[in-house]
């Protein structure tokens, strides 16, 4: 995950659901209205790469922080959509059969990123658990080629339409791999 | 009773292999590039005991290493001075004996027996091209393979520039590579200023900003996963035991005892086997050649 990295800036540009801690007169816009202040508690969807810097940066300079025992940051972080509990079961029950494209498309670089932030020991597990898993069934998918059915474009097979980017690039790795390797072993 | 006299007919190998070592080179030699060149052979062991089979084999290991390496490795530059230098010499050499070939033809082309034999002493010729072609091929993607590294770690190597680091920018490239890696980073430099960066405020103009909330200079991925090789130290240079080899005390096995930081974890490396590691965990064996990268 570099600087150019232009995955990691798509995975950035998620909106995560956000909570302001405080009153700051001039941001409405990240709401909609244009020239309004934004309110306290107000629930905003902010894309990560700018809920990730607020909920660091506290507002010390904020009077209303002073008789607190810690400096609020500007924002909280709610639990998004892909990472809700829902989501966490289904993953512990079956990764193999999981869509994890429909949930996010990319799921492992935001899911890492939040883990991250978090140092949420029990996430990281759950994605190795579900990345290894995944990954065997990746592996069956990309070493059995069909090279006449992918040469005419058909479709390989749900599990497929069910990959995330990251993903993707294993397979996508993987498969041309053991292709180059049979073509090799059968022309010479 | 048994004596062990191992030691005695070691000895008695030596004194007969140092009678004709040079003709068991001579029969390695079909392997190299200057597998004719008997006398260059020859005047180059005499002065720096080095010799075209083992530079090659060098290459070989520095080319491998360098691929799948994620970072820019340290230049050899000895080696590739000789290397380049027999090219040169070999592309010379070949020139010269087709020369010869085409006296020959000249002279006795009517007679069938003669066209045979200078048939025949082509095989040579043939033998020694297609064995430059694939010296050059490894030379050739060597050294594409650093400038690709060279362009992708731009930012990153122009810190070794700067006062203390910890090598010196020119040990890890060679005089063409950094002239490269100069020229090539005022381009982009002169691009991204002209197209997007002189539209920025000034405190956004840099390019090099490790403070922002993602770093720009991308440093190699020292934790990479790589295969590695543990060949242990060079056994046909005799010399003191390698005090980083230890010797198991269940199997009797020799290896290298690594240090995996995240995990606190020691590993065994066993000589002869192969390992999928963390690159920072094995980087100082692979620099000091008890380890390859495959």
């Amino acid at each position: 995950m570099s600087y150019y990295d232009i995955d990691d800036i798509l995975a950035d540009a998620t909106k995560i659901p956000c909570r302001f801690n405080y009153n700051i007169p001039g941001l409405g816009y990240l709401e909609g209205n244009i020239g309004h202040d934004i309110k306290k508690n107000a629930k905003v969807e902010l894309p990560l790469w700018l809920g990730r810097v607020l909920a660091i940066v506290g507002g010390d300079a904020d009077p209303s922080s002073v008789g607190e025992d810690e400096a609020l940051s500007f924002i909280e972080l709610i639990t998004p959509e892909l990472l809700a509990p829902r989501v966490i079961n289904a993953i512990k029950s079956g990764p193999a059969t999981l869509d994890v494209r429909s949930i996010n498309s990319h799921f492992y670089a935001l899911a890492v990123k939040w883990a991250t932030l978090f140092n949420d020991r029990e996430l990281v597990e759950v994605l190795n658990y579900m990345l290894l898993e995944r990954s065997q069934e990746i592996r069956n998918h990309a070493s059995s080629i069909d090279l006449e059915n992918l040469a005419q474009g058909r479709d390989p097979g749900t599990f497929m339409l069910t990959l995330d980017e990251f993903e993707k690039v294993i397979y996508r790795n993987s498969h041309e791999s053991c292709k180059e390797t049979k073509q090799w072993m059968v022309q010479k | 009773m048994n004596i062990d006299i191992d030691d005695i007919l070691a000895d008695l190998d030596r004194d007969t292999t140092a009678v004709d070592s040079s003709l068991i080179s001579q029969t390695h030699n079909d392997t190299t590039i200057l597998g004719s060149d008997g006398a260059e052979t020859d005047k180059l062991r005499h002065i720096t005991n080095v010799s075209p089979v083992e530079d090659f084999e060098t290459l070989i290991t520095h080319w491998r290493n360098e691929r799948m390496s994620p970072e820019l490795l340290p230049f050899p530059h000895l080696l590739m001075q000789r290397t380049l230098r027999r090219v040169q010499e070999q592309v010379e050499h070949i020139e010269v004996l087709s020369m010869g070939y085409l006296d020959d033809t000249g002279g006795s082309a009517d007679a069938s027996d003669s066209r045979n034999a200078t048939l025949l002493s082509k095989l040579p010729l043939l033998g020694m091209e297609a064995d430059l072609e694939r010296l050059r091929f490894v030379l050739r993607s060597f050294l594409r393979c650093r400038l690709a590294k060279i362009d992708k770690y731009n930012l990153y190597l122009r810190q070794f520039n700067e006062e203390g680091a910890a090598v010196s920018l020119d040990e890890l490239l060679s005089r063409q590579e950094l002239e490269y890696h100069e020229r090539h980073f005022a381009i982009l430099l002169k691009l991204l200023n002209n197209s997007i960066l002189r539209h920025l405020p000034p405190e956004l103009q840099a390019v090099d900003d490790n403070d922002g909330s993602v770093k720009m200079v991308e440093e190699p991925e020292w934790t990479r996963f790589v295969f590695v090789f543990v060949s242990g130290p060079d056994p046909k240079k005799e010399q003191v035991p390698d005090p980083r080899l230890l010797v198991s005390e269940t199997t009797g096995q020799q290896f290298y005892p690594v240090t995996i930081q995240e995990l606190q974890e020691e590993a065994e490396l066993a000589i002869g086997g192969i390992y999928v590691m963390r690159y920072n965990v094995v980087r100082e064996l692979i620099l000091e050649n008890k380890v390859q990268l495959i």
